[in-house]
């Protein structure tokens, strides 16, 4: 590991696995114990996961409020992927996250899904003009997936 | 298939049939998409890919304690004026999760997998372990070659990292996170970052994360939600990114994310907004906006508002948005409708979105395109759809795409 990331980083790593340990409640330890393998009932639409979790606790310690599929939910779904992708796992198979997290794909996710357009997937209609128009706005939503992987359709014109 | 992804794929293969009884019960899926696509360029020449997708999902249906997941593609060209071959094909995803505990709080993963951890957004050929030493808290730890497309050789690369956190029930999570990409041998990407949920009092949530890019010693990204839940039927969410483009793009394979192109020294700052309201069970409306605020080029804003009904079996959704810049490219009005509509083994579907410039480009100031498509159950396994594309752009005055699409799948076990 490089020196300086070694240095920055290293003394807050041991401050987390030597000191906050210690104060973890032993009585946490059932809470996360309920994610079940697979959601006992298959859903077909983005849920609200309020209307039948009536508790407020449990799922990765994290009011379940929190997980209602609302639209500022969907689209900030990776901050909660990256800490809880545990509990994401219960009712999305892989193959749902890989149809637009692919690598190196040349069809766009509303081109696999043509028929679901109540999913808002990225990208939709023909996009070629207007990607110069959202690129230049914002280049930071283009280079999550685009900056260094699944960029094969982008290398045609940028070298 | 390049020769990594072969000797990956059989590598995870060996590595199955080593961990796994062959005894032991396990659930199988199996799922293969066709498309077979008809599209015609801007100087009328034809073009027919063909694409197959094959996924292959496989659990331990007793105990849950490992998976296996493989995804290819390959496509060909039936029709093509391209020199290259006409033949391309990629390993997606192959690898084995395995836990010796039912609970999993020990996850070990091997093969081509995405890290999904903090700072560490990568797809690497190699292994992760996941150690949930308490609900309260964990660690991860990786390490592999990081799967880069089409930049240069792939001797000398490596990735590593890991993430811990912290949790305080139903109050806070925190994460610290790792990330060193090595290319040829040398520093090619270096990040740490702290990843943040936060729930101060019962209806407000802020989550978010920082970044810090330890090679330009500069951070390279804010980005903050803050959501309140005034009452079940409404959200309240406000947001804040900050960018600075030489720290975030420092590290790119693609010649149009570098500061040269996008601007030196540029920062964007993103604030806005997002309102939404439930109607009632089936109708929800969503209002937004969204300030992009830059160091040297000119400001911009992007509001509007959509609404989304599922009402007796039919799916629609309407959106009108104003874009607002500086610059006369940044000034039009995006709407979009759409309809999907389930009637027993059928959906049939029609989505149009519109671009309408305040200034006409290459004589076109009203852009549009519109799909329709039909989809059929053959069985319960196998579903078929028709889908056609008409587009007008300042690009292609005219454009139209036609796809058929198969899919079929298989659940199984043994």
């Amino acid at each position: 590991m490089p020196a300086e990331a070694l240095r920055r980083g290293l003394p807050a790593l041991l401050f987390f696995l030597i000191f906050l340990p210690g104060i973890s409640p032993k009585s946490s330890f059932a809470l996360e114990r309920k994610i079940p393998e697979s959601h006992p009932i298959e859903l077909t639409t983005a849920p609200r996961c309020t209307e039948c979790h009536t508790d407020d606790t449990g799922l990765t310690l994290k009011p379940i409020a929190t997980f209602n599929h609302s639209a500022d939910f969907i689209s900030g779904h990776r901050f909660y992927a990256a800490q809880t992708s545990r509990l994401c796992n219960a009712c999305h198979r892989v193959s749902f996250c890989t149809d637009c997290h692919a690598y190196k794909d040349e069809l766009k996710p509303s081109e696999k899904y043509p028929g679901s357009p109540e999913r808002w997937l990225p990208h939709r209609g023909d996009y070629l003009y207007q990607h110069r128009i959202d690129g230049r706005l914002d280049p930071t939503s283009c280079y999550r997936c685009h900056g260094t992987q699944n960029n094969r359709a982008c290398k045609r014109c940028h070298k | 298939m390049i020769s990594a992804g072969r000797t990956l794929l059989l590598f995870v293969i060996v590595a199955q049939i080593v961990v796994i009884p062959r005894t032991a019960p396990a659930e199988i899926n199996v799922t293969s998409k066709t498309y077979l696509r008809f599209y015609h360029d801007a100087r009328d020449n034809a073009y027919a890919p063909l694409y197959e997708y094959v996924e292959l999902e496989s659990r331990d249906q007793e105990h849950g304690r490992w998976d296996f997941y493989l995804s290819s593609w390959w496509g060909h060209d039936l029709q093509t004026l391209g020199e290259d071959s006409r033949n391309r094909d990629e390993l997606t995803y192959a690898y084995l999760r395995y836990s010796p505990y039912q609970d999993k709080h020990v996850l070990l993963s091997a093969g081509r997998h995405f890290i999904f951890e903090g700072v560490t957004a990568e797809l690497i050929d190699g292994v992760s372990a996941r150690w949930e030493i308490t609900p309260l808290n964990g660690v991860t730890l990786f390490g592999g070659v990081p799967v880069i497309t089409d930049f240069d050789q792939r001797g000398g690369d490596s990735a590593y990292g890991g993430r811990i956190y912290q949790r305080i029930p139903s109050t806070a999570e925190v994460g610290l996170s790792l990330l060193s990409e090595r290319n040829d041998g040398a520093r090619f990407r270096e990040e740490a970052g702290v990843d943040l949920w936060l729930l101060p009092l019962r209806r407000v949530e802020v989550k978010g994360h920082s970044f810090y890019n330890t090679i330009t010693s500069g951070w390279s990204e804010h980005a903050y939600i803050l959501r309140i839940f005034p009452a079940k039927t409404l959200t309240v969410t406000g947001s804040y990114n900050r960018t600075s483009y030489n720290d975030a793009f420092s590290t790119r394979t693609l010649s149009v994310f570098s500061p040269d192109f996008l601007g030196k020294d540029e920062t964007l700052t993103k604030a806005g907004g997002m309102v939404e309201y439930r109607i009632s069970d089936a109708v929800t409306g969503v209002v937004d906006y969204n300030n992009y605020s830059y160091k040297t080029m000119g400001d911009a804003g992007y509001y509007g508002a959509r609404v989304s009904a599922v009402l007796a079996g039919i799916s629609t959704g309407a959106s009108v948005h104003r874009m607002e810049g500086d610059v006369e490219r940044l000034r039009y009005i995006e709407t979009r409708f759409y309809t999907a509509a389930d009637v027993p083994s059928w959906r049939f579907s029609i989505d149009a979105i519109n671009q309408n410039y305040d200034q006409a480009y290459n004589g076109v100031r009203n852009a549009y395109s519109v799909n329709g498509t039909a989809r059929y159950a053959l069985s319960e396994s196998m579903t078929s759809s028709l889908s056609a594309d008409y587009s007008k752009t300042p690009d292609f005055t005219r454009n139209t795409t036609v796809m058929v699409n198969l899919v079929y799948n298989f659940k199984g076990g043994r």
